[in-house]
């Protein structure tokens, strides 16, 4: 249903989007995933025909060409970008039925599609409610029903849960993965949990570029997620610590020890290795009569494999040092482009492990902050909307430590 | 549209390339612009539907006529300043006006009529034309020139009738435009500076008239100055001679018999009755000498078209002041100066009788109107009353005027008059004979004294020239209506109807409005605000 | 057309459904209706003066500056900051079907206000006054035609940024500047013409031809010189018409030109 290759648009010298390549089978529901500015706006924007591509080698979309035939494009899609834009001066039906009119809808037709779609997201009580009175999660709602009024091939939602608290989303996301039954969704998130949740398939990119696609198995797979386990172990022993990881180290299948900190006479330690060795280090630990506090196994998630590869730190020994020193993870050398040092900032939440702040990255080079285009020059980056909504996003337990003493504050914090 | 997308699948072009597309693109579609304005204007192509009741914005039928006529190009220049002043706000009306007629005709015209402003700021050079107008100061209004020749168009009287500010019982009444007269005021300006379209004027020759071809311009009796004058005007005099020239020369316009003392030969007497009552136009002036006007055909000429020019001459009566002795036999008793209320209006005497001159003659035959033609009108131009001036008739055929008074022969009339005009329809439905073609009609001109021709006589006010114009029908060729200012007043006898208005326009509009708005903002927020909404759906997980 | 049609009609009740344009409204006639009541007293009941005043006077060059300036704002910088010009320009309608449509709306709106001193006519009219009703009409026509213009105008300044503020302040200045054409080309040139033109004739046919062209852009003096005086004249009615559509295009393309620099 869509088919994107070799897709390259730049804003002048920054590229936004850099030879992105995938397809989107129909019925599927793929999740497009990134930290801001990784593009995936820009994609969907190029996508439903807002934006023109800088170079694509091909780009279909529900069978039109996006390049040639845009109207084609636009009639069998529906697109909610993320401001969700609805006119506030108009009641909900109202706002449905202009979406009718410009989609040359049947009168007739329409007036019992506005009920059912008003219905099926749910707020169809709201129908004769102005728009500009809805809450935030109505909006998003209605903004859906827009998109679906015109019974759509595909639908392409821009950060649909964005702005939502953790209620709404579910509710959103349930409603998209019913959608899933007749619609083709791409959709986009810098949250993985919510991918995770509603896209059976995930597309992760990350400044301009595809770094894995898959589902998310294959993904944590790609991403060596096996390999990124670690036990957390505290012990309290007469032993010196360089000896308990000594003797751990010893055990089978154990690739590596790190000693952490000394809790009053508690050592913790995160023993890495493969597959699940709680039960080896359990043993030890009888045998050597060590006095075991806390012993767990922690599985490396998309999320986390995520956190790391946009912050360019997928190996595990660098993640580690970061969490044992609680401060910021340090800026590869191997980033691309040093010029521009932009503060990116993530919002790791969900089960993955949300933190109150977002983790700043010190990554230099990830795209620029997203703005509304503008020609005019005094205007760039200030037309971040205000009216777009503030994060309500919760704070979830935290399984990543959080950094917020980092040198590096969020400067580009999402208003 | 699709440009700027085709770019982005090539994607070949540079953000620089796809900035010079724009900037052509733009480029091409206001040329585009430029040029179907261009041709919009094109006379052929642009139309103009007048939607007022009075015609404010067509030009008359006569105004288009004279436009297409013109061959060579006027130049209008528009003198206009801010006049502070109770007129200021009606010389701006009559400007902007007039401003809108030239643009009329200058399209009408298609390029033959040029409108430009005059810079009014540059001093040196306004003053300097102020000069050569003779206008004592800076005056709103037009100039009208071709070459050399120049009129100056004032707003009062020229442009518009305006009716002057003054002070009643009731307060000031500020002055008010009557009638905008400036369609034809300008034609008639364009018009008399355009009449460069050479006229031939043919004088007869051989019977005592004076030579056509040696002219003296110095002497005082010598008639060049006459000549002079004509030929800037635009006339080509040219002697003619039936006996050495045969028929009248084609084209003659008008025919000038200038005091013959001997008589034609019967074919010349024939083909100038025959020019003349075609629709000829003449000046026709006796010879001063009464035997030689009554051996010419001068007489014969005039009771043809209702004229008796009589043998005598008119003397003044004038007394010695010191002894009271009447004086007689001296040539000062020729000498006429009528004053300006025995002029009549006719248009050839008028601007002399309205700036208050006197027009002086000498050796004047008077000119009796003998009876006033079915169709037409013969007027007499200058009537001089019977108690200041007595005829000076010779006492036998042999005689000479002795400027004697003599009680038997004094005519019996009231008033003399020395000029005359006929105007009629032609006698003879014939092929127009004359070259000005647009009224068929005889025009003569007779006037008593030879004298008036003199260089002598044009060094004064002289009534030649204003007598050439008009038999040539050069002066006020045209008469366009003036057009009203078209005013539209609410009854006035009514005052609750401006109140009704007034009351209208301030209160029940706006508040209907107001109301209106009102209306629509319960509406709108009615619909969200009272309807009870169903249980909120974010209060389930 | 038919996208044209729809946004039109979404355009023009968006419009009548905020309260900002019935302030509008509300202070237009009063503003008129006070011009209009003033002529006509001042007068001594002159219909025809007090209409040329009310439709034509300074006071409608005032509003054809302020109005368009603040309708485009409304109608392409608050959307494009709000994002609903995302939502039409993605909608299955052409882009210069969404201008069109919403120049229609600004201007049918300002064609509203105009219609105020047709309804002065009639009352004088009911009360036993005679309007000049071609002329009037013609008059109205023109105040139209001209609103067209510069709505046109407006909007395609206001592309030129998504902060309402500075949009509704461009779109002023644009008007201003359309309108000071003439006197502006004068003022410029007196000083260039002499570093060009080296003697008086070249200066003078200089000056003759900036006159021109200035003249030629001068939309003020083609109204006046049409249909303020009840003349309905191609030409000027050609010029008012393909400005407006120039102006049009160029909007339409300075929106693309906005996706295309993103």
């Amino acid at each position: 249903m869509i088919e994107v290759s070799e897709l390259t648009r730049r804003y002048g010298t920054l590229t936004a989007v850099d030879d992105l390549s995938f397809t989107v089978e129909r019925g599927e529901v793929v999740g497009f995933l990134g930290p801001n500015g990784a593009g995936k706006t820009t994609t969907m924007r190029i996508l439903s025909g807002y934006l023109p591509a800088t170079r694509a080698k091909r780009l279909m979309v529900a069978g039109h060409d996006v390049l040639r035939d845009s109207m084609g494009v636009r009639r069998s899609i529906g697109y909610l970008p993320e401001s969700v834009p609805l006119y506030p001066e108009l009641r909900v039906d109202e706002m449905m039925r202009f979406q009718g009119k410009l989609h040359r809808m049947d009168r007739a037709e329409l007036k019992g599609r506005i009920d059912t779609v008003l219905d099926r997201v749910g707020v169809l009580d709201r129908k004769k409610q102005l728009v500009g009175t809805l809450s935030r999660g109505l909006k998003q709602r209605v903004g859906l029903a827009v998109a679906l009024l015109p019974n759509p091939d595909v639908l392409i939602l821009d950060e649909p849960t964005s702005g939502l608290d953790p209620i709404q989303r579910g509710e959103v996301r349930r409603l998209i993965s019913e959608l899933s039954a007749e619609h083709t969704v791409l959709l986009s998130s810098h949250i993985l949990a919510e991918i995770e949740s509603m896209a059976p398939r995930v597309v992760i990119i990350h400044e301009g570029a595809k770094v894995a696609d898959g589902d998310q198995a294959s993904i944590l797979t790609a991403l060596g997620g096996g390999q990124g386990g670690h036990v957390a172990v505290e012990i309290a022993s007469p032993l010196e610590a360089s000896k308990i990881s000594e003797l751990m180290a010893s055990l089978p299948g154990v690739s590596g020890v790190e000693t952490g900190e000394r809790l009053g006479i508690h050592q913790s330690f995160r023993v890495m290795g493969e597959g699940d060795l709680r039960e080896d280090i359990g043993a030890l630990a009888m045998t050597q009569s060590w006095a075991l506090r806390e012993l767990s196994w922690n599985r490396p998630t998309l999320e986390e494999l995520f956190t790391r590869l946009v912050s360019g730190t997928l190996g595990t020994e660098h993640v580690a040092a970061a969490r044992e020193a609680g401060a910021a993870p340090t800026a590869p050398a191997a980033a691309p482009a040093p010029a521009q040092s932009s503060g990116l900032s993530i919002e790791p939440v969900g089960q993955g492990g949300g933190s109150a702040k977002p983790l700043p990255l010190g990554t230099p080079g990830t795209a620029q902050p997203k703005t509304i285009y503008s020609l005019n020059p005094f205007d760039r980056g200030a037309s971040r909307d205000l009216s777009k909504p503030v994060s309500v996003d919760a704070p979830a337990p935290v399984d990543l430590s959080p950094n917020s003493d980092g040198p590096e504050e969020d400067q580009e914090q999402r208003p | 549209m699709s440009l700027l997308k085709r770019n982005g699948r090539v994607g070949k072009l540079s953000r620089f390339g796809t900035g010079l597309q724009v900037m052509v693109t733009i480029v091409l579609a206001v040329a585009l612009v430029l040029i179907v304005n261009w041709l919009a204007g094109r006379p052929g192509i642009r139309q103009r539907f007048d939607l007022t009741s009075a015609d404010r914005n067509t030009l008359a039928t006569a105004t288009k006529g004279t436009l297409d006529r013109i061959e060579e190009p006027v130049l209008i220049e528009v003198l206009q300043r801010i006049e502070r002043g109770p007129r200021q706000q009606i010389e701006f009306e009559v400007m902007q006006r007039t401003r809108m007629l030239l643009q009329l005709i200058q399209d009408e015209a298609g390029g033959k009529v040029e409108v430009k402003d005059v810079d009014t700021t540059d001093v040196v050079a306004w003053s300097l034309r102020q000069k050569e107008m003779r206008l004592p100061g800076f005056e709103n209004g037009l100039l009208v020139s071709r070459g050399k020749q120049r009129t100056f168009l004032r707003i009062d009287g020229g442009l518009a009738q305006v009716q002057a500010g003054r002070r009643t019982e009731q307060g000031f009444i500020p002055p008010a435009i009557i009638a905008f007269t400036a369609e034809e005021a300008i034609v008639e300006a364009i018009l008399d500076v355009t009449r460069g379209d050479e006229l031939l004027a043919v004088f007869t020759q051989g019977h005592g008239e004076p030579n056509i071809e040696e002219l003296d311009a110095d002497a005082p009796e010598g008639i060049g100055l006459v000549a002079g004058a004509l030929e800037k005007d635009g006339f080509v005099l040219q002697g003619w001679s039936q006996v050495e020239d045969g028929a009248l020369p084609e084209g003659c316009d008008l025919l000038v018999v200038l005091a013959p003392d001997t008589q034609w030969p019967e074919a010349q007497f024939t083909q100038v009755l025959d020019f003349v009552e075609r629709g000829g136009r003449m000046i026709i002036v006796p010879a001063t000498d009464p035997s030689g006007l009554r051996r010419s055909d001068v007489p014969d000429l005039m009771k043809r078209f209702g004229l008796e020019v009589s043998e005598g001459r008119l003397a003044t009566r004038l007394v010695d002041p010191r002894t009271g002795v009447p004086i007689e036999g001296r040539p000062e008793c020729e000498r006429i100066v009528a004053s300006p209320t025995e002029l009549s209006s006719h248009v050839m005497v008028r601007p002399i009788r309205d700036a208050g001159r006197v027009l002086g003659f000498e050796q004047a035959h008077p000119i009796r109107i003998l009876e006033q033609p079915p169709e037409g009108l013969i007027q007499a131009l200058v009537n001089v009353p019977g108690n200041r001036y007595w005829l000076d008739v010779p006492s036998g055929p042999e005689q000479l005027c002795n400027r004697i008074y003599e009680p038997g022969i004094d005519g019996q009339e009231q008033r003399y008059s020395i000029a005359a005009t006929v105007q009629r329809p032609p006698m003879q439905d014939v092929e127009q004979a004359s070259g000005l073609d647009d009224i068929r009609e005889i025009r003569i001109v007779a006037l008593g004294s030879a004298h008036s021709f003199t260089n002598a006589a044009m060094r004064t006010e002289s009534l030649i020239p204003a007598a050439f114009n008009w038999v040539s029908d050069r002066e006020h060729r045209i008469t366009i209506p003036p057009k009203d200012p078209d005013l539209r007043m609410l009854p006035r006898d009514d005052p609750e109807a401006i109140v009704a208005v007034t009351n209208f326009a301030q209160l029940y509009l706006p508040g209907l409005a107001a109301l209106l708005g009102l209306a629509v903002w319960f509406l709108r927020s009615r619909g969200s605000r009272r309807r009870p909404v169903a249980a909120e759906p974010q209060s389930t997980p | 057309m038919n996208g044209t049609l729809v946004v039109f009609q979404r355009e023009l009740s968006g419009l009548f459904r905020a309260p900002f344009t019935w302030i509008v409204l509300l202070i237009v006639l009063v503003l008129n209706g006070l011009i209009f009541n003033g002529f006509l007293i001042g007068t001594g009941g002159n219909i025809s003066d007090a209409l040329d005043a009310s439709m034509t006077g300074p006071l409608f060059w005032i509003w054809i500056v302020f109005l368009p300036a603040l309708l485009a704002m409304r109608l392409v910088a608050e959307e494009s900051r709000s994002g609903t010009l995302e939502y039409l320009l993605t909608a299955p309608v052409s882009d210069f079907a969404v201008v069109l449509g919403k120049f229609a709306a600004a201007t049918a709106f300002l064609a509203i206000l105009w219609t105020s001193s047709l309804l002065y006519a009639g009352a004088t009219a009911v009360i036993g006054g005679n309007p000049d009703w071609p002329a009037v009409l013609g008059t109205w026509m023109g105040t139209i035609f001209v609103s067209a213009l510069f709505v046109a105008i407006g909007m395609l300044a206001s592309t030129f940024t998504a902060t309402p503020l500075l949009a509704a302040f461009l779109s002023m200045v644009a008007c201003i500047a359309w309108l000071a054409v003439p006197l502006l080309a004068g003022q410029v040139f007196s000083y260039l013409i002499p570093l060009i033109a080296k003697t008086e004739e070249a200066r003078n046919a200089w000056a003759t031809t900036v006159r021109d062209i200035a003249s030629n852009m001068d939309a003020f003096g083609h109204f006046q010189r049409s249909f303020r005086l009840g003349l309905l004249d191609t030409a000027e009615l050609v010029f008012f018409v393909t400005w407006t559509a120039l102006f049009l295009f160029l909007t339409a393309r300075s929106l693309e030109a906005r996706r295309w620099r993103g």
